[in-house]
C-alpha cells in the first residue's frame, strides 16, 4: 500500500495556503508561545473557519460538513497543529454537534448546529461530579420532572472552560430506583438559567480551565431532553469512532516535538546549544521512536476506518500512548529549558502582554503546559481505565 | 489486530511460512541446529530454499523474486515467532541485498542463483579498524580480525567492509580459503553461532569502493535492520502469547494471576507495546519500498523501528520472567528459548543505542539531514 500522506499532498498544500493567508498573526503567535486563547479570539478564529467550511467538516453535509475521508480529516488536524492553528473545542464541535446530529431531536438540531457550525456558540460538558470521577456512572445530580420542566440540582466539576460556556450539556439522574446507568438522562443546560453559578477553580498552572458548576433548582425545560428519558449513558457512551482515533493526538504531538526541539536548537548552556548535550539526545529520540510509532500505530486504525471496518475495543491504546507522549514532551521541554522555565511569567496568564519570539517566548508557558498536559492521562478515560478496558476486552483478561 | 492492508500473496506468504515452521520446525530440529558450530542445518536451508526464502532478496533479473522489505518483514516476523536459528537474515536478507546493490554482473551471475538455490551462504563482516586492504591492483589482499559476526561460520564467502590504505572504504569479497581465512566459531546463548574472521593475506575480490561502497552497505543495512526489528516482533509476540496464557492458567490464591489488575495493566503494557513495534516496523518497510517517499522519512522511521524494537525487546523479555514467576527463570520451559533470543538480538545492529543516535542526529543536526538527502540523491 502506498504512503497514505502520499495521495494527500495536494489537500494538505491547500490547508497550508488557507492558514497561511487566513490565520491572524496574533493568534499564531499565542499558540506558538503555548497561551491559552481567550473566549473573543478562539470565537473569531472559528469565525474564519466556518466562512471556509473548516469548522464542522467532519459533519454530515446536511448540517455543514464536507463530507471528507477519514484520512483527510485526520490530515486536517495535523496540518493545523504543524501550522500553529489553535486546538479546537472538541467538547462543542466534535461531542455535542454529532450527539445532536444522532440523538437530536428535529427541533433541537434546528436550533442549535446551525449555531455551533458557524463558531459562535460555546458549550461545556457537564459530566464529572464531586463523587463521581471514573466512575461516572455513580453521578448524583438530579433532575425531577414538573410540568414540562425538569428541576436539576447537584454540583458538576472539572468542567472545562463552563466559564466561557453560553451552554452545558448535562448528564442528570432521572431514575434512582434502577441500575445506576439506566437512571441517567442528557440534558441541554442554558447557562443564563437562574440557580446556575460557575466557580473557577485555578490549577496547578495557574490557568482557569476548571469550574464548578452548582445547579441550585435551575428549570430545565423538557424539550432539552436529548434522546428518551434513561437513556443518557448510551448517548455519552456514543462517542464517534472518528473521535477516538482523534485521541491518539499525533497532531498535537507533532506541535510539541517542534516546541521542544526550537528550544534544544535556541538555548545555550556552557556555550552548547541544548540538542548537543548527550542526555537531551537520547531523551529526544527515545520520544520521536515512540511519536513514529504510535503514527504508525493509528495510520492502521486509520487503514480500518477508511475501509469501513468497524473500530474496535483496541483502539483504546491511542488514547493511552498519545496522551502519555503529550506529557514526555512538555517534560523534556521544561527540562530543556532548565531554570529559564522557573518565571512566574506574566506571559503564561491569559491575555497577557506581547511575548517575544522563540524560546523566551516558549519558556513563558512551558511550565503552564506541563502541569495542564496531567490532565491528558486523568481526562475523558484514565490510563487507568484505559489499562482496563484493553486488559478485559482485548485480552480476555 | 490484522493489518486489513495485506494482500493475498503476503496472506500466503504468512500462512505458508507459519505451516512449515509449526511442522517442520520442532524444538528438537531446532536443536539439532543449534548444536552445529555453523548452526544451519542442511535440510532446513534446503526447505528454506524451495520455499523461495533465500530468492527473496536476489533481483528478478538474477532469477531472484525482488521480494519487497514488507514481504521480508513478514516472513522475518514468522521465523522470530518460531525462532529459527539459521542465519536467513545474515545470508539470505543482508548479503545477498548487498551483493545485488554493490557487486558488478558478474559477480553477481557467479553468485546469487547459487545463493537463491541455497547451494552456497554468504555473511556481511562490517568495517572493523583492524580489517585494512592491501593496496596491490592486480591482487588485492586483506588482513587483520573482523568483530563477532553472527551467521558468519560456514559462510562460502564473505562480503567485508575494509579500509582502504588510503582510509576510504572497500567493499570486498573474500572466499573461504583455510589457508588464509581462519574461522573462529562461537556459539551464542541465543542457539545461533557467529563467527570471528582472521584474514592472513587472504586473496579478495574488490566489488566497491568509496561512496559507492559506503552507499551500498548503509542501504543493505538499513534494509536488514528493519526486517530484524520484524524478526524481533515475532518473537516478542510468541512471548507475550505464552505469557498470557500463563496468566490465564497459572492459580493463586484461589484465582488466576491475571485476574489481578496489576499483573493485566502490565500485560497491557506489553500488547501495546508490541502492536505499536509492529506498526512502526511495517511503516517503516512500506516507506522503504516507497521510492516517492521523503528520504528522511524513510531514514527516520528505519532508524526508529529498530530503536523500538530493540527497546520493546528488552523490556518483554524482563517482564514475561517476572510474570511467571520462578518457572520463567528455567531454560526447559519453552519461554526460556524466547528470553535468550530477546535479550541476545536487541543488541544487533547495532542495538538501540547507536538507532537513537541515528534519530537525534536526524532530528537535531541540520548537517546530517542534508547528507541524508545528498545520500539519497547520489
Amino acid at each position: 500500500m502506498p504512503d497514505p500522506t502520499q495521495d494527500l499532498e495536494p489537500f494538505r498544500q491547500a490547508l497550508r495556503d488557507f492558514l497561511r493567508q487566513h490565520l491572524p498573526t496574533d493568534i499564531r503567535d499565542s499558540v506558538r508561545r503555548g497561551q491559552p486563547l481567550s473566549r473573543e479570539r478562539t470565537i473569531a478564529w472559528n469565525g474564519i473557519l466556518a466562512a471556509h467550511g473548516y469548522l464542522v467538516p467532519h459533519w454530515p453535509k446536511e448540517w455543514g460538513g464536507l463530507g471528507w475521508t477519514v484520512n483527510q480529516q485526520l490530515a486536517f488536524d495535523e496540518e493545523m497543529c504543524t501550522h500553529d492553528a489553535p486546538e479546537l473545542n472538541a467538547i462543542t464541535l466534535d461531542m455535542i454537534g454529532p450527539v445532536l446530529v444522532r440523538y437530536g431531536s428535529d427541533a433541537q438540531r434546528q436550533r442549535f448546529l446551525p449555531a455551533i457550525a458557524s463558531g459562535q456558540q460555546w458549550w461545556c460538558q457537564g459530566y464529572s461530579e464531586p463523587n463521581a470521577g471514573s466512575d461516572l456512572a455513580s453521578l448524583a445530580t438530579r433532575a425531577e420532572r414538573r410540568g414540562d420542566h425538569y428541576v436539576v440540582t447537584g454540583s458538576k466539576i472539572w468542567t472545562s472552560y463552563a466559564q466561557y460556556a453560553d451552554w452545558m450539556f448535562c448528564l442528570v439522574r432521572t431514575d434512582t430506583q434502577v441500575k445506576q446507568q439506566a437512571g441517567i438522562s442528557f440534558l441541554l443546560i442554558d447557562m443564563k438559567s437562574p440557580g446556575i453559578t460557575v466557580r473557577p477553580i485555578v490549577g496547578i498552572h495557574g490557568w482557569v480551565v476548571f469550574n464548578e458548576v452548582f445547579l441550585d433548582n435551575v428549570e430545565v425545560p423538557v424539550d432539552n431532553l436529548v434522546g428518551e428519558e434513561n437513556q443518557g449513558w448510551t448517548i455519552a457512551k456514543s462517542l464517534l469512532e472518528f473521535e477516538r482515533l482523534k485521541l491518539a493526538r499525533v497532531g498535537e504531538n507533532k506541535r510539541r516535538r517542534a516546541r521542544c526541539r526550537t528550544v534544544a536548537m535556541e538555548r545555550q548552556v556552557n556555550g552548547r546549544r541544548i540538542a548537543e548535550h548527550e542526555w537531551f539526545r537520547t531523551r529526544f529520540a527515545q520520544l520521536d521512536a515512540r511519536l513514529l510509532a504510535l503514527e504508525a500505530n493509528a495510520e492502521r486504525f486509520i487503514a480500518r476506518a477508511q475501509a469501513g471496518e468497524r473500530i474496535g475495543a483496541d483502539v483504546s491504546m491511542l488514547k493511552l500512548r498519545g496522551s502519555q507522549l503529550i506529557q514526555l514532551w512538555e517534560e523534556l521541554t521544561v527540562d530543556a529549558l532548565g531554570e529559564d522555565a522557573l518565571p512566574l511569567d506574566a506571559q503564561r496568564l491569559e491575555g497577557g502582554g506581547d511575548a517575544p519570539e522563540g524560546l523566551a517566548a516558549i519558556a513563558g508557558t512551558a511550565s503552564s503546559r506541563r502541569f495542564l498536559s496531567r490532565g491528558y492521562t486523568i481526562a475523558g478515560g484514565s490510563s487507568e481505565i484505559q489499562h482496563n478496558i484493553l486488559a478485559r476486552q482485548v485480552l480476555g483478561l | 489486530m490484522s493489518d486489513i492492508t495485506l494482500n493475498d500473496d503476503q496472506r500466503m506468504l504468512v500462512d505458508s511460512a507459519r505451516r512449515y515452521i509449526e511442522r517442520g520446525y520442532t524444538a528438537a530440529q531446532r536443536a539439532q541446529a543449534m548444536a552445529r558450530e555453523d548452526g544451519c542445518l542442511p535440510q532446513h536451508w534446503s526447505a528454506f530454499a524451495e520455499m523461495g526464502w533465500l530468492a527473496m532478496a536476489v533481483p528478478e533479473s538474477q532469477d531472484g523474486l525482488s521480494a519487497s522489505t514488507l514481504d521480508l518483514c513478514l516472513l522475518a516476523e514468522e521465523q522470530g515467532r518460531g525462532l529459527i536459528n539459521e542465519p536467513w537474515l545474515a545470508s539470505g536478507v543482508l548479503a545477498t541485498d548487498l551483493m545485488a546493490r554493490a557487486a558488478a554482473p558478474a559477480v553477481q551471475d557467479a553468485w546469487l542463483p547459487a545463493l537463491a538455490q541455497g547451494a552456497r551462504r554468504i555473511a556481511f563482516v562490517p568495517r572493523q579498524a583492524a580489517l585494512v586492504l592491501r593496496a596491490d591492483a592486480n591482487a588485492p589482499r586483506l588482513d587483520g580480525r573482523s568483530g563477532l559476526v553472527v551467521g558468519a561460520a560456514g559462510a562460502d564467502a564473505w562480503l567485508v567492509e575494509a579500509h582502504r590504505p588510503d582510509g576510504g572504504t572497500a567493499l570486498l569479497l573474500a572466499q573461504a580459503d583455510p589457508s588464509a581465512i581462519r574461522v573462529e566459531a562461537v556459539t551464542c546463548y541465543d542457539g545461533r553461532s557467529a563467527a570471528r574472521l582472521h584474514f592472513v593475506d587472504a586473496p579478495v575480490q574488490l566489488l566497491a569502493e568509496g561512496d559507492a561502497a559506503l552507499l551500498a552497505v548503509q542501504a543493505a543495512e538499513r534494509r536488514a535492520g528493519v526486517v530484524h526489528a520484524a524478526e524481533l516482533v515475532g518473537s516478542i509476540q510468541r512471548a507475550f502469547d505464552i505469557t498470557l496464557d500463563y496468566a490465564k492458567t497459572r492459580r493463586q490464591f484461589g484465582r488466576s494471576i491475571g485476574d489481578n489488575q496489576v499483573v493485566q495493566h502490565r500485560l497491557v503494557d506489553l500488547l501495546v507495546e508490541v502492536e505499536e513495534t509492529r506498526a512502526l516496523v511495517r511503516a517503516a518497510a512500506r516507506t522503504l519500498d516507497d521510492d516517492s517517499a521523503a528520504p528522511s522519512l524513510a531514514a527516520r522511521r528505519a532508524a526508529a523501528a529498530v530503536a523500538q524494537a530493540a527497546g520493546a525487546a528488552r523490556h518483554a523479555w524482563k517482564e514475561c520472567v517476572q510474570l511467571h514467576g520462578a518457572i520463567g527463570m528455567t531454560q526447559e520451559y519453552e519461554l526460556g528459548q524466547y528470553v535468550r533470543r530477546l535479550a541476545a538480538a536487541a543488541t544487533l545492529f547495532g542495538g538501540e543505542g547507536k538507532h537513537l543516535d541515528t534519530l537525534a542526529a536526524l532530528a537535531l543536526d541540520d548537517a546530517s539531514l542534508a547528507r541524508e538527502a545528498a545520500a539519497t540523491l547520489a
